[in-house]
């Protein structure tokens, strides 16, 4: 689903993102927010993965930014890759009241570039940036990790809204700028690179079944 | 037209257009005409039997009957009956002082169904705490995993508000042999996965087009309707109709949630087929299911629009798709333990700098010269003589890695997995155990003239296995046979068993285990075994995990006092046959170990088509963990070929062992240096 030509003949650019953390960090509410512009406070927890997408202009560009969300349970960790193997970027958001949900976007990145590679971009949201009173990760230290693999870190809040537009468009701006750098040669539209009916169960991080060279 | 606000029956917020509003009402008035032929039943409190009281379920049950219909449905009224009469009250109090899950359950309360009348109480999320913490105390093993929140909650709200029910009704369709297929909310949703695999199986003799359409979209039935099977529906389609489902489903079990979920597949066929991206289906199919308000015609396409879905095709299915996880699994496991092992042991003690890098440069080195020995392609050569590989694995690059040796991509790249095993592992805390099987090519042909009729094709190694309770663990392995196979039998002088090295004496082996082959006929082959268990060992009962090489020969083999036993049967397909003519091969085995311990004996029998005898290896890889031996099954006839009326032979893989010891620093010796050290 890299891009689609439409019937104008003008191509436009299309960027998978998929959305990872641990549960109740708040991807469900991130997306409310990005989509349609509002917040609830109980936001039901997300068992089935949601799909949603919006139009965004980036560099005089119309690009289409289609978002997975995902569940955020351990349990469903399982299911994860269905959703990050074609995936362009991939949003790791963690609570900022929460060290624990940090902890669960560190194992996020090592299975992605284990998985996945270096070619997907990777965004570090702080969530609930609101509660700041309750912060339990300092932005230093989060923007540290984010550095030193090579993300970006946003800091963010559904509930006010800071922060989510910078978040997915940088994002998705970052896909276009390594589109442009790989000679626009996306990955093949929508394949996942695998037998429909076959069965994916991820390893926990840092392994991976047969792959490129690692050593 | 502008949607109306209502409310349903279960206090669930209501969003309907006109046209909705008039289907809810024509469905509320059939449900009022089966509500007069239920009241008779509920006044007897006495249910119809068979064929009448699966129609009237199917047909739906109307709300106010649903708490003693259900109960009695579902045999949650019998879980009770069997129970002690206070025993949700136990379990709601174990739950709350003792519950891994309470946090978990806790984070949930607020997030199940907010917008719901009664939930959104702190008498509803005070109620759906205590049966979910009922239900992780009732099953350890499950516990909590979201989306049971969902169907608690669902529960409470049919039932009265009745916790006891909820939990009983919980139960029965959770429990081991309950409604739902096994596994479903365990650890890493294997049941799931099987119910989705086998959804899409049924997705392609039952729905062609859309499962072609999904196939090129990269839309897998996991993306769809993983709710659907995880919260039956509650949380897709609205409560009334879902509620429809569920009345069918406890009355019928599983499989409707089979014929519902082909039903809304199939009602929305024309606008998934439009879709031209994954998410768009997603997408859809989610409103197409929030819209579902006509609950009479999703039943009746469930029941009468997707042809015939007898239980048995289903088990059949999951059977299937059941092996294919428990292969994958067994894989996982054996990566954990590798991981857990490597983690667990870098706090024990330190190590050599030399990397795992280091391992994968030898066994490159060595399978290039072994390519260059035996280049299985032009110019066989025979080989006699056992082959050993020096290697040396410090933990700490292999937690560097954190990846199992078996992965280690290049020699995957040069030789399949069937071809070279490296099995890593550990046992006990201190020990890190490390076996490198890397496949020898070998020509038959090289070997035994050029017959078709009676070759030798490979060996068979046996594997002798030493463990050692100290930590330290070593295998040595050593070809000890070749069979023969073909038309003609050829019986091979067995040669004895001979250990690649000589344990030292300090680490004195309380367990050793041979297999030798002894015959092997077209349809037979027999082991000989020897388990040697020394009294007071820790190693007990175990069941033996097989690895990934072993698909699709075996699946498990259980080991319980004095008998073990294969289990498992698949297709064999040697490397150049065409699946059509595939034959099914069967492969089984049963023993017995002697009272004493001092020997077993297998009898492995295979049933393969005249010509046509798959030859297996087995490998005991004690390194995995004690208690749990790694056992992988070598193709060892993978090149043969077929030819119309006969069978011939081109080149035979031959599956080798190599010797290592090692040390209880964890460091890896080819075995012959290990002696005495």
């Amino acid at each position: 689903m890299a891009r689609n030509k439409q019937q104008t003949g003008i191509s436009k650019e299309s960027v998978k993102i998929v959305l990872l953390g641990e549960g109740r960090v708040g991807k469900t509410s991130l997306l409310a927010r990005f989509i349609h512009n509002n917040f609830k406070e109980d936001q039901q927890a997300t068992i089935q993965a949601a799909f949603m997408s919006r139009q965004l202009q980036i560099d005089s560009q119309q690009v289409e930014v289609a978002l997975w969300d995902t569940a955020g349970q351990e349990r469903f960790h399982s299911l994860a890759p269905l959703y990050y193997r074609d995936a362009d970027a991939a949003l790791l958001v963690y609570d900022i009241s929460d060290r624990d949900t940090l902890e669960r976007v560190r194992h996020w990145v090592k299975e992605l570039r284990t998985m996945v590679g270096d070619d997907i971009v990777l965004t570090i949201v702080g969530n609930k940036s609101d509660l700041e009173r309750e912060r339990a990760v300092s932005q230093e230290e989060a923007a540290a990790f984010a550095q030193s693999i090579g993300a970006q870190h946003v800091s963010a809040s559904a509930k006010t809204g800071q922060g989510i537009e910078a978040a997915v468009s940088g994002t998705a701006q970052m896909v276009l700028a390594s589109r442009k750098r790989l000679g626009g040669s996306a990955r093949p539209p929508g394949s996942t690179g695998r037998r429909p009916g076959s069965i994916v169960i991820a390893d926990g991080p840092g392994t991976r079944t047969q792959g490129s060279s690692c050593c | 037209m502008a949607p109306t606000t209502s409310r349903d029956v279960y206090g669930f917020e209501l969003n309907c257009t006109d046209e909705q509003s008039n289907i809810r009402q024509r469905c509320a008035e059939k449900q009022a005409h089966q509500a007069a032929k239920w009241a008779k039943y509920s006044e007897k409190k006495q249910l119809p039997k068979g064929d009448k009281l699966k129609k009237l379920c199917r047909k739906g049950i109307p709300p106010q009957y649903r708490p003693w219909v259900w109960m009695s449905l579902s045999g949650a009224a019998e879980k009770q009956r069997e129970h002690m009469a206070n025993y949700y009250d136990a379990m709601v109090h174990m739950g709350e002082s003792t519950s891994e899950f309470a946090h978990q359950i806790d984070l949930d309360l607020a997030r199940t169904f907010p917008a719901n009348d009664y939930m959104s109480t702190e008498e509803g999320q005070a109620a759906l705490r205590r049966v979910l913490l009922a239900f992780s105390a009732h099953q350890t093993q499950v516990g909590y995993c979201q989306s049971m929140n969902y169907l608690a909650a669902m529960l409470l709200l049919a039932l009265d508000r009745s916790e006891e029910k909820a939990f009983w009704v919980l139960v029965s369709l959770i429990d081991d042999g309950g409604i739902l297929y096994q596994g479903m909310y365990s650890q890493n949703l294997v049941g799931a996965h099987v119910e989705m695999s086998s959804l899409q199986e049924l997705v392609v003799a039952k729905l062609p087009r859309l499962h072609q359409h999904f196939g090129k979209l990269g839309c897998d039935m996991t993306i769809i309707a993983t709710d659907w099977f995880l919260c039956l529906f509650s949380t897709s389609l609205p409560a009334e109709t879902a509620m429809r489902c569920w009345d069918a489903l406890l009355s019928e079990g599983a499989k409707v949630l089979y014929r519902v979920a082909l039903a809304l597949l199939k009602t929305h066929e024309e606008v998934l087929l439009a879709q031209d991206n994954a998410g768009y289906v997603l997408r859809e199919m989610k409103l197409a299911c929030a819209a579902m308000h006509d609950r009479d015609a999703l039943l009746k396409v469930a029941f009468d629009g997707v042809g015939s879905l007898p239980m048995a095709r289903i088990r059949k299915v999951r059977s299937e798709k059941q092996a294919v996880m428990d292969v994958e699994l067994a894989r996982r496991g054996r990566n954990k333990a590798v991981r857990d092992a490597v983690r667990d042991s870098d706090r024990h003690a330190p190590f050599a700098a030399e990397g795992l890098s280091s391992l994968a440069d030898r066994i490159k080195n060595a399978v290039a010269v072994k390519e260059s020995r035996y280049n299985f392609n032009s110019q066989p050569t025979a080989r006699t003589d056992p082959y050993t590989i020096p290697v040396i694995i410090p933990r700490s690059s292999c937690r560097y890695h954190d990846t199992s040796v078996s992965q280690v991509p290049f020699v995957s790249a040069l030789l399949t997995p069937r071809d070279i095993n490296l099995g890593a592992g550990m046992a006990c805390s201190r020990m890190i155990a490390l076996l490198a099987v890397v496949a020898l090519f070998a020509s038959a042909q090289a070997q035994t003239g050029t017959s078709t009729q009676s070759q030798v094709i490979n060996r068979l190694v046996p594997v002798t296995a030493r463990i050692v309770n100290n930590g330290a663990g070593a295998i040595g392995v050593t070809p000890a046979s070749s069979i023969v196979s073909g038309r003609k039998l050829l019986q091979i002088p067995q040669p004895a068993l001979v250990p690649v090295y000589n344990a030292p004496a300090t680490y004195s082996p309380d367990f050793v285990k041979t297999i030798v082959p002894v015959t092997q006929q077209k349809n037979t082959m027999a082991f000989l075994g020897q388990i040697k268990q020394a009294p007071g060992s820790d190693l007990g009962d175990y069941t033996f995990i097989f690895g990934e090489e072993a698909q699709p020969f075996l699946k498990s083999l259980a080991v319980s006092g004095t008998t073990f036993t294969f289990l498992g049967a698949s297709a064999i397909l040697p490397q150049d046959q065409t699946a059509t003519t595939a034959p099914n091969s069967v492969f089984s085995a049963s023993g017995f170990v002697s009272a004493d311990g001092s020997a077993t004996t297998a009898i492995v029998s295979t049933k393969t088509p005249v010509g046509v005898v798959p030859n297996v290896a087995l490998k005991f890889d004690y390194s995995q963990t004690v208690g749990s031996p790694l056992v992988s099954v070598y193709y060892t006839d993978r090149k043969a070929t077929f030819a119309t009326g006969g069978y011939s032979t081109t080149t035979s893989n031959l599956a080798q062992s190599f010797g290592i010891y090692i040390a209880p620093d964890g460091t890896v010796y080819p075995g012959q240096t290990a002696t005495g050290k």
